[in-house]
């Protein structure tokens, strides 16, 4: 007998832009994001901006799982409701949360090169593929085996509510820029580590993106992240 | 705060899903033909090829997708017993979806999906009574554990009708993958 209904729904976590509940759906622990209203702008604005992000999200979450990069498994996407039912990582741990109890231990530095070096790794591929997450910040990052040997990491990307596919060089270029911002103010000297990250990114984005993705990273760490309107 | 409060409706409650494995199946000629005359027996239930599906799960999670849309007038296709085969599928392309992942004259191996309307099959007995009916005309065996399915998947056969070769040789990868497409077909293809 199918048991087709969501149960056992329990607040997760409150956000500016929506919330996430935990709760039970067809015998699989899951978590279930819904994005809010906004109440500030014109309904009809609201409706296909929504539209268009929740589109980005699963979008950007499946064609990362067709790279055989690990993103939460979607059981239920709707639309209408702006609901996202997706699997729950109980074994998962953020990125920032390992960083940081590695940063606390003696002799970790290998571990976290060995982190860095798959972050670079599973951004070069995404980027390559011109998925742009949008928010990267090691809270975004997961890993799937914080248990497991330096080599074998797996890294679970989240929260793609910013992500879109086919994007530029430029979008590329922030998405590394974000991930700088937001790295080095969680993680204080760290720069040894996403310097990195840097490197491994390079080495596996296709050469002839690379240096223009680089050239408008520079731009933006330069000019910050948006484009400058004056003139 | 606000006074916005989460109403999360997945399902219209009126309709249950039964799923069941058929193995050794010896009349799909048959069963197949029966399905093309719109046979009462077979009203509302989905055969599809067991060996296309990788896990029980994508064959719920494409269910529950098609009641949803169903209960909402936007299906893609004519009924329930069709969505949700369109909803396994990695095309925009119904027939081409019915065709592959559809009943063939040859297969052995099936999993049926009996959508029951409890508005007008209310009571236990009545569904059973549906059920027994429809399996009346399988020449095979029946099973309701689905881990039996593990075994005739044919990940070959998978990857190739999903054109998905580069996930070959990993079984969770191309499950994850499956599960989240079938979830959201309306919005990626």
């Amino acid at each position: 007998m199918a048991q087709s209904d969501l149960t056992d729904l329990q607040l997760y976590k409150q956000g500016a832009e929506g919330r996430l509940f935990t709760g039970e759906y067809l015998g699989q622990k899951v978590l279930v994001k819904q994005r809010f209203p906004k109440k500030y702008r014109h309904p009809q604005l609201d409706a296909q901006l929504s539209a268009q992000r929740f589109r980005g999200e699963v979008r950007s979450l499946i064609r990362c799982q067709s790279l055989g990069i690990r993103t939460p498994t979607i059981l239920l996407a709707d639309l209408d409701q702006n609901i996202i039912v997706m699997e729950f990582l109980a074994r998962a741990q953020t990125c920032r949360y390992f960083i940081q109890t590695l940063l606390a231990e003696d002799g970790s530095e290998p571990r976290l090169l060995a982190l860095a070096q798959v972050i670079g790794k599973v951004l070069a591929l995404i980027h390559s593929n011109h998925i742009i997450h949008g928010d990267l910040t090691t809270s975004n990052i997961l890993v799937a085996n914080p248990g497991a040997p330096d080599c074998e990491l797996e890294l679970v990307l989240i929260d793609f509510g910013l992500g879109f596919a086919e994007g530029s060089a430029e979008d590329k270029g922030v998405d590394l820029y974000v991930l700088e911002r937001a790295f080095l103010s969680t993680h204080p000297n760290t720069e040894a580590i996403f310097d990195a990250i840097m490197k491994a990114y390079k080495s596996d984005v296709p050469q002839k993106d690379c240096s223009e993705i680089l050239k408008k990273y520079e731009e933006i760490r330069l000019r910050g992240r948006k484009r400058t309107m004056l003139g | 705060m606000d006074c916005w409060s989460p109403t999360i409706d997945l399902l219209p409650p009126s309709i249950r899903i039964d799923v069941l494995l058929l193995t050794s199946v010896r009349n799909a000629a048959q069963l197949r033909k029966a399905l093309m005359e719109s046979d009462p027996r077979l009203e509302n239930i989905a055969l599809i090829k067991a060996h296309l599906i990788i896990d029980p799960l994508q064959v719920h999670v494409a269910a529950n997708k098609s009641i949803m849309a169903d209960s909402r007038d936007k299906k893609n296709t004519r009924s329930l017993s069709t969505e949700v085969i369109f909803n396994l599928s990695s095309t925009k392309n119904i027939t081409a979806s019915l065709q592959t992942f559809g009943i063939g004259d040859d297969d052995q191996n099936l999993i049926a999906v009996i959508f029951d309307d409890i508005a007008s099959i209310s009571s236990e007995s009545d569904r059973n009574e549906r059920k027994n009916k429809f399996l009346d005309l399988v020449d095979g065996s029946v099973s309701t554990n689905m881990e039996d399915l593990s075994e005739i998947t044919d990940l070959d056969a998978i990857t190739k009708a999903h054109k998905l070769k580069h996930l070959a040789g990993d079984r969770d990868k191309l499950t994850r993958l499956l599960i989240s497409r079938s979830a959201a077909k309306d919005l990626i293809f």
